[in-house]
């Protein structure tokens, strides 16, 4: 029975009943290890950012809603490239308080980023990147990672199908992290 | 002969990330669950205790036991009918919270040998 529900009903029965849980593990722990080595490079540390994304896709999962354009995968990457790009961020600058890509985290523990200036300090390295960004990248990066406005709301707002708004996400990312890399953030 | 399996790399993963869920789920689910039907025993079983001298009740309910199994039901149903009202709504809910507790005590248990069962 189980091999014909989709992503999204397991993750709903799994808040219930936690072993529902180990199908969506077999069927992404792979792919996501295979994600996040692209990204850090080191076995250990894919392992603990794929084994966070997993625990973070079941806290949050109690929130996640299905919409057009929205599939569970959609959804899970997302948490798996904030997660990695998050900690690729802290091995970068040493520093604790750069968790302003993920939106979950931001969003539910404020008080775990009271250094106030230090986000600030967060805050205008991001500006100042996505300033240098050509306009249709920055604005797309800005209104699904800053934001968080879903694919469709954004799909909306620029007028394009939800393939172009992937396409231009995945480019605004690619060229976010060249440009942070450029000014050593 | 060893029949065991060797353990890969990606079952461990697989364990470790089972591991944290199964611990999410029993600190969110279980453990609000458990520490109010503890409380709620607790509670009960002060309100019982205060209006049941409980040694006499089974010193009574020993000597009751010496004249069988049958005599041992007829006192407890006796003693229960002519006590009063508070006592037995008491007993009937920590009756009620002893069964949810041993409920999620077995839903701990199963589901725990659940997780790690290929489905």
């Amino acid at each position: 029975m189980e091999q014909t529900l989709k992503d999204e009903e397991i993750l709903k029965l799994s808040l219930e009943d936690p072993s529902y849980f180990s199908i969506l593990v077999d069927k992404y722990q792979i792919p996501f290890l295979r994600k996040t080595m692209g990204i850090l490079r080191n076995r250990e540390e894919a392992e603990d950012i794929v084994q966070e994304t997993f625990a973070k896709i079941y806290r949050y999962g109690h929130r996640f809603k299905k919409e057009d354009g929205i599939e569970f995968k959609s959804w899970a990457y997302k948490i798996l490239m904030n997660t990695s790009f998050t900690h690729y961020q802290k091995i970068k600058k040493g520093s604790a308080n750069v968790e302003y890509l993920d939106p979950l985290l931001y969003e539910d523990t404020p008080e775990e980023n009271q250094d106030f200036a230090t986000i600030q300090d967060a805050k205008a390295a991001v500006a100042a990147v996505i300033d240098k960004m050509p306009e249709h990248l920055a604005r797309v990066l800005k209104l699904y990672y800053l934001e968080d406005k879903s694919y469709a709301d954004i799909c909306k707002t620029e007028k394009i199908s939800i393939p172009t708004l992937k396409m231009r996400l995945f480019r605004s990312k690619r060229l976010f992290e060249k440009l942070s890399a450029d000014l050593d953030l | 002969m060893d029949n065991q399996k060797p353990v890969t790399v990606k079952e461990m993963l697989k364990n470790r990330i089972l591991w944290r869920i199964y611990v999410l789920w029993f600190l969110r689910r279980i453990m609000p669950l458990v520490i109010f039907q503890v409380a709620a025993f607790i509670l009960l079983f002060r309100i019982f205790a205060k209006n049941v001298f409980v040694s006499k009740v089974f010193r009574n309910a020993t000597y009751a036991a010496d004249f069988g199994y049958w005599s041992l039901l007829k006192y407890s149903l006796a003693a229960f009918l002519n006590t009063h009202l508070i006592t037995q709504v008491s007993i009937l809910l920590i009756l009620g919270v002893v069964a949810l507790l041993l409920r999620d005590l077995m839903r701990v248990l199963i589901t725990y040998k659940a997780m790690w069962l290929k489905r």
